[in-house]
């Protein structure tokens, strides 16, 4: 016999040996049963007297058998009890640990995000203050030739506003990563609101002889936090400005949509314009921090490539949506926003 | 006289005490060993000499979980001491059970059942 099958044969001893145990009582009736049987010598009488009372202990075990039945089931059902609630803690568990590990990804992206922010806005501040510190030596070295000086302090004038402009924008980039719990949101009509930046951009039009065309439907309502919403359109009219070339028109239009996948009432906003457009590349990175695209200012105004993403955290905040669209280089390019409607 | 009966519980068996002075043999814990034989077998043989003379003996079952084998060998426990009862041995059986633990009330509501000896159920 091979050793394994020793192992076995030894094992099932082992085991027909404590069930014998386990069920000595059972064994004995079926003992009793089995002698009676085989036992010659008894009468009608002492075999009927007998198989009566083997019914009896058979009925017994039986009852028995039942019981046992019943009470394993129990057993088993406490145990998927517990097995439940133990699988239950375990995707808590697991479900904290994710969410402890996605809590630590966003702090770690932020703290990513921070170092490259420093490291742009270290550069960016760099160039012109650079040129600050050329043309105030160019000053120093000639201070009696008015045209230097002037050229000299217009150049310096322009720079401290790009630097002005940059520290601007960044911080309120700042406090729109904190401004969640900020928002002071009141039911706005968007149209009034349009009109509002359009009238307050109506001198830059003017200087770039653009035209302003407004197309407004009324009672297009949301909820917003008017004075962020109107940074945003601010924002989004001041591109279409500085990215359209002179005299070109800009349209800005406002309705009310149903949104595709629910049923919900939407304000849309949308400012078009016909100036550079935006290649693939430009949509790719169009709400990015510090983006920089491939269409330039059309009167050498300046940019910090902060605006638009801005323009994208405080959307989101009002759990909005924006979204450009153009069809390529120098074909224009609209700009939507989409807003919950308000009743 | 019976030596008394002092086992620590373990993982998959219960803790077994039986003291032939007081006539009181506890069973608590879980037991679901893989030789049910081995743990209650001894209980059995403390009660066959416990009971040479007459005495009183108290049976107290505090389990919160246990497998089938354990169950055939509790109940035969249980008849053994129902058999000493039937010929005028003093028999009581307690089962405890934890006060929210319907599955183990239950168990013992089936055992009762089988009993003909006083048999206690006490909520803990």
């Amino acid at each position: 016999m091979s050793k394994s099958r020793k192992v076995r044969a030894d094992k099932s001893q082992r085991k027909k040996a404590r069930l014998e145990r386990m069920f000595k009582s059972e064994l004995q009736v079926a003992e009793r049963a089995a002698k009676m049987a085989q036992d010659s010598s008894l009468d009608r009488n002492a075999l009927a007297q007998g198989f009566e009372n083997l019914l009896r202990e058979y009925n017994a075990l039986l009852q028995q058998a039942q019981t046992l039945t019943n009470i394993g089931d129990a057993a088993q059902r406490k145990l998927l009890k517990t097995q439940a609630e133990l699988e239950r803690l375990n995707a808590e568990t697991r479900k904290l640990y994710e969410e402890a590990q996605s809590e630590r990804a966003r702090a770690e992206e932020a703290n990513r995000l921070k170092s490259e922010l420093l490291s742009v806005v270290a550069h960016d501040l760099k160039n012109p203050l650079q040129a600050i510190m050329g043309f105030a030596q160019l000053l120093a070295m000639k201070p009696n030739e008015p045209d230097m000086v002037r050229k000299c302090a217009q150049r310096i004038e322009a720079n401290s506003n790009r630097m002005l402009e940059l520290i601007g924008e960044l911080l309120k980039s700042m406090r729109y990563e904190f401004a969640l719990r900020e928002l002071r949101r009141e039911r706005c009509d968007i149209g009034a609101l349009l009109s509002i930046v359009a009238q307050n951009n109506a001198a830059r039009i003017a200087l770039k002889n653009q035209s302003c065309h407004l197309e407004l439907a009324p009672d297009c309502f949301a909820l917003v936090d008017a004075a962020r919403m109107q940074e945003v359109f601010d924002n989004l009219l001041s591109n279409a400005i500085k990215y359209s070339p002179i005299g070109k028109p800009i349209s800005v239009l406002c309705k009310k949509t149903l949104a595709e996948t629910m049923n919900e009432a939407r304000v849309l906003v949308a400012v078009k314009d016909e100036g550079q457009g935006l290649t693939e590349d430009d949509k790719a990175k169009l709400f990015g921090q510090f983006q920089r695209l491939s269409a330039q200012p059309t009167a050498s105004e300046s940019s910090t490539g902060l605006g638009l993403f801005i323009v994208k955290q405080i959307v989101e905040l009002h759990e909005g949506k924006v979204w450009a669209e153009s069809e390529g280089r120098d074909k224009g390019a609209t700009f939507f926003v989409e807003l919950p409607a308000a009743p | 006289m019976p030596k008394p009966l002092n086992i620590a519980a373990t993982r998959d068996t219960p803790a077994i005490r039986a003291d032939e002075k007081t006539g009181e043999i506890v069973i608590s814990g879980q037991s679901y060993p893989l030789n049910a034989a081995s743990v209650y077998e001894p209980i059995l043989a403390w009660i066959d000499e416990y009971w040479v003379e007459d005495k009183p003996l108290v049976i107290t079952f505090h389990l919160t979980y246990f497998n089938t084998s354990t169950s055939k060998y509790l109940l035969n426990i249980i008849k053994k001491s129902e058999m000493g009862y039937e010929k005028g041995k003093s028999v009581v059986i307690n089962w405890k059970y934890d006060q929210d633990d319907d599955d183990m009330l239950e168990s013992g509501e089936d055992f009762k059942e089988m009993c003909a000896a006083p048999f206690n159920l006490v909520p803990q």
